[in-house]
């Protein structure tokens, strides 16, 4: 029941609940459209692949996933979400499917957030929470990439709620929702623990509420998850819980970046910072400017008002207990209203500060952002609490509540706004490549001049539907697929539909490790004119279309690249032929060298490598590495670069004779 | 797969012969994979490429006037003895700076000597030069070389002065260039660089 709600008539109370239930409809209704719509739009990289990866060969009569990828921290994860992902790789390969399934796990967090919300804040506060978490353009972007992190918002608003029902009903059978729910959370992203002082502080005060039975199902149902990751701990002597325990983390600070990573969770901007900064918001401050300190004021703002009418609520429904108590006589027909009142009392009690308490965890998260590697999008970890905060502001009518929901309103879509442009762009891209009907096999260079904000729109529509259109007409032939960095998208693709992929690799960015020292330092950009220069051979003579956006501006060109072209740019690579084989699995059949390096300029280098083995004697995820050592094999220097497991027959093309360089 | 790398090396590091080592491993334990040769050899955890020779550009004039020409191969243009004064058992210092003429395409090594008053060798601080580093085999002309030698005093050295006298020989047959000063008179098959007094 909502606050402030007065006795109203029962037809009255009918029409409301109709309405109520009519406005979660179209609400579910508009949640599943956006995020079940347009299927081809989603992203398929690395990570997508290897979640996928790893839950697939269980389906095909393979042992059971005892880990899941590796976390940020350097820490592999529990495979739960492998285990989500096996329901609808049971049914097909297809990533649609797999990430579809994703997307109508979050309608439901939307339906959760909904009846979380709605007892305390009320059928059209909780409507207002559900509202604007589905319509939450990080969110939007997010359901649409296979990440563990992707699959906690429906474990979160399962905790939340069974979290509020505990709390108001004492009815033991939440314990099951809560600790399911919290276990889940925390199998799928370490950010969860931030709930711990929350979950853990409920439990606490409901301890009367603990009944044997619902506690040993909710721990059979929170543990079972964990068993076979407690078993690949046990058996490969607890390296994950020592590696964690290990993890230094630098010092936590509170700054305007701090700031600005709050609103960036609120206003759902996060995927607009990674690409203004072109990898992440973490590891330096990021420069404020005035839209951004006008959008921290905003949320700051909307954040004191609301907290201020969610105290003035609780005052005010304090004195109406007591003009409760002290009205209402103890008769036994009266006793139900008085039990719901004093329910609805405790309610408000306990929900203020779960509410405070969910508030105050956002900037926590976001000082924490300094001290360990965080992308901005984790914060997905706040959800959906934050918008039940909002909704609760929504639901006072009073003009305080107005105003914080109108600021935080504007703060968010103001932030919102190029993401639905980025989103229009990749769908009129989409349009355009389909209506120029292009052949495989296809090149994709992306036009230097584009700006960033046209990135993720292409890399989410225009690319994967290349990769199809790239098959499709590809009969059963071999694919050449040369890539820039978002040709990344179609490669994992076909790569996951073990189709042969020959791949140009044109760029990385590489992870430059210290010398003689395992620590990573520092993202760096690869030179690339030795790269450009082979796509150049590549492409000379090749039909070329161009993609452009409304306005003219070029965004992709298309090459029609014949496998005789690929093989005569390979010749002129004029690799040295090497011979040997890594794990049994990889082969390195050709190399070019710089004989000389200039100090401080680079040692270039270019490898041809060849799958010769099975693929699935090497881990899911493998690093290459190409370091500079001396003759007593000290490191001087080096990169890195993360190969995805590729099928056999992936690169087959023989190179040039040259001398050796062994 | 074609992978283009770019390693750059560290700041501080000598010139001279490096590898690029590559290979794989996992992302998860850092446990590297074996390379094996074709014959399915175990060659280790990283496959040796190369090698490079990491060097600044090649000068087209002398830095510095030359002290001494050691045949066709190369000049001496600086050349530092420290300490001057050192008691017995004490290590000298030599630092030499060469800076090549041509490619030779073979190894030398460069001979430090220390001579007593009579000319007889009382220590030596023999090595390829920049301690095997910077071979001559992969000297190019202007290539520029630093290198350091160590001479370690006999501990029962009689006091008195010494001469360091610094050369090249050949590692086949150990045939000694000839050494030309700066005029181009022919100085024998040795440098001598400086006078060092020993329990002065």
């Amino acid at each position: 029941m909502a606050l402030g709600n007065v006795a109203r008539p029962v037809a009255g109370r009918a029409e409301a609940r109709l309405l109520a239930r009519s406005g979660l409809v179209a609400v579910l209704t508009l949640a599943a459209a956006l995020r079940l719509g347009a299927p081809w739009l989603y992203h398929f990289q690395d990570d997508q692949a290897l979640f996928l990866t790893i839950a697939r060969p269980f389906l095909e009569g393979g042992s059971l996933p005892q880990h899941s990828v590796v976390f940020s921290v350097g820490v592999l994860t529990p495979p739960l979400v492998e285990y989500l992902l096996m329901i609808p790789l049971a049914l097909s390969p297809s990533p649609e499917l797999a990430t579809a399934f994703m997307a109508a796990l979050d309608v439901a967090a939307v339906g959760l957030c909904y009846w979380c919300g709605r007892r305390f804040l009320g059928a059209w506060g909780g409507l207002s929470a559900a509202l604007l978490y589905a319509i939450n353009p990080s969110v939007l972007l997010q359901v649409r990439k296979i990440q563990s992190h992707n699959f906690a918002p429906v474990f979160a608003a399962l905790t939340l709620w069974g979290l509020y029902q505990l709390a108001c009903t004492r009815r033991p059978a939440y314990l099951v929702a809560i600790l399911a729910g919290y276990s889940a959370l925390l199998q799928m992203h370490l950010a969860y623990l931030f709930y711990a002082p929350l979950v853990i502080g409920v439990l606490a005060v409901c301890w009367r509420a603990w009944r044997l039975v619902p506690v040993l199902i909710g721990s059979l149902l929170a543990t079972l998850p964990w068993l076979p990751f407690v078993y690949f701990e046990v058996t490969h002597d607890f390296v994950n819980l020592h590696r964690a325990l290990q993890f230094s983390s630098r010092p936590a600070s509170w700054d305007a970046d701090a700031l600005r990573l709050v609103v960036t969770l609120v206003g759902g901007s996060g995927y607009l910072s990674q690409l203004d900064l072109g990898t992440s918001l973490t590891g330096a401050t990021t420069p404020l400017d005035a839209a951004g300190l006008l959008e921290v004021a905003l949320f700051l703002l909307g954040g004191a008002l609301l907290s201020g009418d969610l105290a003035r609520a609780v005052l005010s429904r304090v004195r109406a207990r007591r003009a409760c108590l002290a009205s209402v006589p103890s008769a036994p027909s009266t006793s139900g209203a008085r039990n719901q009142r004093a329910a609805d009392h405790r309610s408000a009690a306990l929900w203020f500060p779960l509410l405070t308490l969910a508030w105050a965890l956002i900037p926590v998260l976001a000082t924490l952002k300094h001290s360990i590697l965080l992308l901005s999008h984790y914060y997905v970890a706040a959800f959906p609490a934050l918008f039940l905060v909002v909704g609760a502001a929504l639901q006072r009518c009073g003009t305080q509540c107005w105003a914080a929901a109108g600021l935080g309103g504007a703060a968010t879509w103001r932030a919102s706004l190029p993401i639905w442009r980025m989103w229009m762009a990749g769908a009129a891209t989409l349009c355009v490549a389909l209506w120029q009907g292009v052949e495989f096999p296809l090149f994709v260079n992306a036009a230097a001049e584009r700006g960033p904000w046209l990135y993720y729109g292409m890399a989410m529509g225009y690319s994967f539907q290349a990769a199809q259109l790239a098959q499709r007409v590809a009969g059963d032939g071999p694919i050449y697929l040369a890539a820039h960095h978002p040709l990344e998208l179609p490669f994992n693709y076909l790569l996951w539909q073990r189709r042969p992929v020959k791949r140009f690799d044109v760029a990385h960015d590489l992870v430059l490790p210290g010398p003689n020292g395992p620590a990573v330092t520092y993202v760096v950009q690869e030179d690339r004119s030795d790269a450009l220069a082979f796509l150049d051979r590549l492409l000379a003579g090749a039909r070329r279309g161009r993609v452009l956006t409304p306005g003219g501006r070029p965004v992709y060109s298309i090459y029609r690249l014949t496998p005789e072209a690929a093989e005569e740019a390979l010749r002129a690579l004029k690799l040295g032929p090497v011979e040997a084989t890594i794990g049994g699995v990889v082969a390195l059949r050709g190399a070019q060298l710089d004989a000389r390096i200039e100090p401080p300029g680079p040692a270039r280098a270019v490898l041809y490598w060849e799958v010769a083995g099975d693929p699935a004697r090497l881990p899911a995820e493998v690093t290459q590495f190409a370091h500079l050592v001396d003759n007593q094999w000290r490191g001087w220097g080096g990169r890195t670069s993360r190969v995805t497991r590729a099928p056999p027959g992936h690169g087959a093309t023989a190179c040039s004779p040259g001398s050796p360089r062994n | 797969m074609l992978t283009w790398f770019a390693p750059e090396l560290a700041r501080g590091a000598p010139d001279g012969l490096y590898w690029l080592a590559t290979g794989m491993y996992s992302r998860f334990d850092l446990h590297r994979f074996p390379v094996a040769d074709p014959q399915g050899h175990d060659l280790g955890g990283a496959l040796r490429l190369g090698p490079l020779k990491a060097a600044p550009r090649p000068a087209d004039a002398p830095a510095a006037p030359p002290l001494a020409r050691f045949g066709d191969l190369a000049v001496l243009t600086q050349a530092d003895v420290a300490p001057q004064q050192a008691a017995p058992g004490a290590t000298l210092q030599v630092r030499l700076m060469w800076q090549a003429l041509a490619a030779p395409g073979r190894d030398y090594t460069v001979f430090v000597h220390l001579l007593d008053g009579d000319g007889k060798l009382v220590a030596q601080g023999d090595g390829p030069p920049a301690g095997g580093e910077f071979p001559t085999r992969i000297w190019e002309a202007g290539d520029q070389v630093r290198d350091e030698h160590m001479v370690r005093l006999p501990a029962d050295a009689r006091p008195g002065p010494y001469h360091v006298a610094v050369g090249l020989y050949t590692v086949e047959g150990l045939r000694r260039l000839p050494v030309a000063g700066p005029s181009g008179a022919v100085l024998g098959d040795a440098f001598t660089l400086s006078e060092v007094c020993v329990g002065c």
